[in-house]
């Protein structure tokens, strides 16, 4: 009956595996970006993001039910992410002011082609966490309400007043 | 506050992404960690012990559905015979053999599961109902399909139909035209490849009992084709709308997809050779060919800022691409050599094949009005 077990599993596994391989190439930029802009540390995100496979997978792998991916993705890696902010509070923000670093509109507006992303992050980190949260999952993950309140558990109208006031937020931080 | 530096700055944060370099090493790690924590499956199943929506899915749609339980036993002991390629050989199941359950409750969930996108869902479903149309052209082709086999096709068929519509509706109400779009016309391709392809089959078929049987499936497909164009149609109007925000950028996507498609589908055609017939070969070419004029056409417009109008252009080319790689599929599969018009119109029948028109609708009446009517009314809405 073991063999048995191993010759259904092994079948059933290597289906999954695929499909999973194909699911990190397909989000492993994305849930690098989401997790960059929230911790602003590009190493540190990437270890959130393997981080972040590596305890879906186990949880998949355990029989947790999941019905579409990517929010679930999303759901660990903002796990993640409390936690990296409950051992390091305020990293980036701090850490690029320390460096000599004032993000403010006129700076963004005067540089020409690109925008650096440290820019974006300077900027970003100034709005509070419940709004920071839902704007990077809206304009840079392009979650709609829907998948936002999904991952966070909240109501969609909950999302979208959030979301309308993060950016009335970030309104004035550039406006400053 | 500047609009235009609110979305360059979120253009910029969403082109931040891993080098190949550390994609690559963290993939290496995260199969690592795969392959030492292998899936557990539960031995004494309950429905809520599998890790997705599978045999007990959401929806009751499969008229082959097995308990869990007993679906496993099977399996166990096909797992001792076949030596563990069970969900493998699910997959050229047909309705009526012991695997498939497994293809459509187990193989096809899990796949649709991976899909990420809403897009990607919506076309998973479409490739769904093809696949209970080949099942059909299968059957049909060996003689096998009868009334029971056809039964389950049709209610799977309009079990994914529906949930294309849905998808469809969804993405409607969400303004998202281009999706929309792009779920309807390959949705509409894929059909009239079916609706051609059954036609040819039913054609050559002589048992009348068979020929019974083809009928009612061509004429939801028919009725499917038909509603498909008109959701396409209607979406492609409310994309042209020029004012539209970001319908430039939209439009030059979709170029990039038809050029992809073109490309992919010339390599297809290439990598066949000589294992289809001339006929089919020049068939597929030309039609190819039609859609680089089309993308040539779109470029046009594109260059004159007519971005909804080149959208429409090229997701037309897309389709014509998607109908040349049908017309070859279909004579690898049956050898019969299959035309499909560009566009689907009231009088799209003067290629010479059969469709299942509404003459059909009125001979199989004659002939069994209660499936007929059958036929008829449970015609695939969108």
């Amino acid at each position: 009956m073991c063999n048995n077990k191993a010759l259904i599993t092994s079948s059933y596994m290597t289906s999954m595996e695929q499909q999973f391989t194909k699911a990190y190439e397909e989000l492993s930029d994305a849930i690098f970006r989401h997790c960059y802009f929230r911790i602003g540390d590009r190493e540190k995100a990437k270890d959130l993001m393997q981080s972040t496979f590596i305890k879906s997978w186990q949880s998949i792998s355990q029989g947790t039910k999941v019905n579409n991916l990517r929010p679930f993705l999303y759901k660990v890696a903002n796990n993640l992410i409390i936690d990296e902010y409950r051992k390091k509070k305020e990293l980036s923000l701090d850490g690029l002011m320390a460096e000599g670093f004032e993000p403010g509109f006129d700076e963004i507006k005067n540089t020409e082609q690109g925008i650096d992303a440290k820019l974006v992050i300077g900027v970003i980190n100034q709005l509070d966490e419940k709004y920071r949260e839902v704007v990077l999952m809206r304009y840079v993950d392009e979650l709609s309400p829907k998948e936002i309140a999904e991952i966070t558990g909240d109501s969609d109208n909950n999302i979208s007043v959030r979301i309308h006031r993060g950016i009335k937020q970030l309104k004035e931080i550039l406006e400053k | 506050m500047n609009q235009e530096l609110f979305e360059k700055s979120m253009k910029q944060a969403r082109q931040e992404r891993l080098s190949d370099d550390e994609k690559n090493a963290i993939r290496q790690s995260i199969l690592n960690f795969i392959s030492n924590n292998p899936v557990r499956i539960e031995m004494t199943p309950r429905p809520n012990s599998w890790p997705f929506n599978l045999i007990q899915g959401e929806s009751n749609i499969f008229s082959y559905k097995l308990n869990l339980a007993a679906t496993m036993a099977i399996l166990l002991i096909i797992a001792v015979l076949t030596g563990g390629g069970v969900t493998l050989g699910a997959e050229k199941s047909l309705p009526g053999d012991i695997l498939y359950p497994v293809k459509i409750g187990l193989n096809e969930e899990v796949r649709g599961w991976f899909s990420i996108s809403d897009e990607a869902r919506g076309n998973w479903e479409v490739e769904r109902a093809q696949r209970r149309l080949e099942e059909a052209e299968n059957l049909a082709s060996s003689g096998y399909l009868d009334n029971e086999t056809r039964a389950v096709i049709e209610s799977n068929f309009e079990a994914h139909s529906e949930k294309v519509r849905d998808r469809i509706i969804k993405f409607e109400n969400k303004e998202n035209f281009n999706a929309a779009v792009d779920v309807s016309s390959n949705f509409e391709a894929t059909l009239k490849a079916h609706e051609k392809i059954l036609a040819k089959l039913l054609e050559k078929e002589t048992d009348t009992r068979i020929r019974g049987e083809i009928k009612p499936i061509g004429i939801k497909v028919n009725s499917g084709v038909r509603a498909a164009k008109e959701s396409r149609e209607k979406n492609e109007i409310k994309v042209s709308g020029k004012m539209r925000a970001g319908i430039e950028v939209s439009a030059e996507d979709k170029l990039g997809a038809a050029e992809n498609k073109i490309e992919e589908v010339a390599k297809y055609i290439s990598s066949v050779g000589d294992k289809i017939s001339a006929k089919t070969k020049t068939e597929a070419e030309s039609k190819l060919s039609l859609a680089e004029d089309v993308v040539a056409d779109g470029r046009i417009k594109l260059e004159a800022k007519a971005y909804g109008d080149a959208f429409v252009l090229f997701q037309k080319a897309i389709r014509l691409a998607q109908e040349s790689k049908l017309t070859v599929e279909a004579n690898q599969r049956f050898e019969v050599d299959v035309h499909i018009n560009g566009e689907v119109s009231d009088d799209d029948d003067d290629d010479g094949d059969r469709n299942f028109d509404i003459e059909d609708n009125l001979d199989l009446n004659i002939k069994d009005s209660i499936q007929g009517q059958a036929g008829l009314k449970a015609g695939v809405g969108l």
